[in-house]
């Protein structure tokens, strides 16, 4: 998660692309640019223009695409894509979504991406339904806060619960946690 | 709801019978109950079944557009009748606090009857705390959000900070108990009161979003810009 995210912008508008650049330069993004599609990709996250007619080949790099639209687009084709940001986004608004897709897919633990719990995400787990802060839980377990954070996002996603109290009974409920010690 | 076009919006109109209007939208029923509009309708339209009852057509119908189609751009705040929103509120604070959680707290007790108990405290617990919490909500409107209302629409203009503050997470918590029952509880055979119980909360959560929707698109405004009302 502290690891800088690549981005691979492609555009055939030096606008688009040096625009994007100098408001992804104040950021932790790293930023390389191509006018086509690259038949392969060293890169964590990929943002197209779709006026792009070759733009579709994009998604067999198994990575994050993001369109970066600049005029009224087909919803439907714009629902294939993790993202998407307009040109007229205010640059914070921008980032704060790149930001969310780089959350959204990269996890330092392995098993993130499983539709179980990780061994780690049942340890942060236990820490919420005791009450504990992400703070508290960044320093006992060596984290960043933004990756306690990730961890929550992801055990809420996996497991569609999103109050603590909610979570509190889903630890009881799987044995991770008991009843008595949350009292 | 979302797939219903502007032909079947256009459809509801004052002068439509009322009967074929729960015939042709059953899920009305609920604003009809909430709204305390009393059943017996006849060949009675809309308009006459409202007025009849001392209620305003045109807020009546309002509430059942948001119902239906969720769009605030087409509501006019400024010919609505106040009273009648919050008699609806009340009235759904009444049957959730009367019926609905009471019942919901009855059939999830003995769907878990058999389960170990600590399964059973967890989830009377969490059902206690969205209960309780959900009260307090309801609590905060009728004494401190209501009565100021009429004094706010009077003056043409006011703010209320405490109503956006009180108006949270309660699709989120009936959303996690749903989960809870839906995804962890380990059945042992299949049952159909739990299904009974699921679609019951699935239906109260949609009521729930639908009341808060109303207080969103015929409140909200009133809270914030004040527009004159009658």
């Amino acid at each position: 998660m502290n690891d800088k995210t690549k981005i691979l912008i492609i555009s055939p508008s030096e606008i688009i692309t040096n625009g994007l650049k100098v408001i992804l330069a104040r950021t932790e993004f790293v930023v390389d640019s191509l006018a086509d599609v690259p038949a392969t990709v060293d890169a964590g996250m990929i943002l197209v223009d779709p006026v792009l007619t070759s733009y579709n080949s994009v998604f067999s790099f198994g990575l994050p695409v993001v369109a970066v639209i600049h005029a009224a687009y087909d919803e439907r084709s714009l629902s294939q894509f993790s993202e998407v940001i307009s040109i007229y986004d205010q640059p914070q608004v921008m980032v704060r979504k790149l930001r969310k897709v780089v959350s959204g897919s990269a996890d330092s633990d392995p098993l993130a991406d499983g539709k179980e719990l990780s061994p780690r995400e049942k340890e942060i787990l236990v820490c919420v339904a005791k009450g504990m802060l992400n703070k508290e839980i960044a320093y006992k377990y060596n984290l960043s806060i933004f990756t306690v954070m990730t961890h929550r996002k992801n055990i809420t996603a996996k497991t569609g619960i999103k109050s603590i109290a909610g979570l509190t009974a889903y630890a009881i409920l799987q044995g991770l946690i008991d009843i008595e010690s949350i009292k | 709801m979302n797939n219903m076009d502007s032909r079947s919006e256009r459809f509801i109109s004052p002068s439509m019978k009322m009967a074929d209007l729960i015939n042709s939208e059953p899920d009305l029923l609920s604003v009809v109950n909430h709204c305390g509009i009393i059943l017996g309708f006849g060949e009675d339209s809309v308009e006459e079944c409202c007025k009849r009852q001392g209620k305003d057509p045109f807020t009546f119908l309002t509430i059942c557009r948001i119902f239906l189609f969720d769009r605030s751009s087409e509501v006019d705040c400024g010919k609505i009748r106040i009273d009648d929103v919050t008699d609806y509120l009340r009235g759904c604070h009444d049957s959730y606090k009367e019926i609905w959680l009471p019942q919901l707290e009855k059939e999830i007790a003995s769907v878990l009857s058999c389960r170990p108990e600590a399964q059973r405290k967890v989830i009377s617990e969490f059902f206690g705390k969205f209960r309780d919490e959900l009260k307090i909500h309801f609590e905060v409107e009728e004494k401190k959000i209501f009565p100021s209302l009429y004094e706010i629409g009077k003056r043409g203009r006011g703010t209320m900070k405490v109503f956006k503050e009180e108006h949270g997470n309660i699709g989120e918590n009936i959303q996690d108990l749903i989960n809870l029952l839906l995804k962890y509880i380990p059945y042992e055979k299949s049952d159909p009161e739990v299904i009974l119980v699921l679609s019951r909360l699935y239906s109260l959560k949609r009521d729930l979003a639908i009341h808060s929707r109303i207080e969103d698109y015929l409140i909200l405004p009133l809270v914030r810009g004040g527009k004159d009302h009658e």
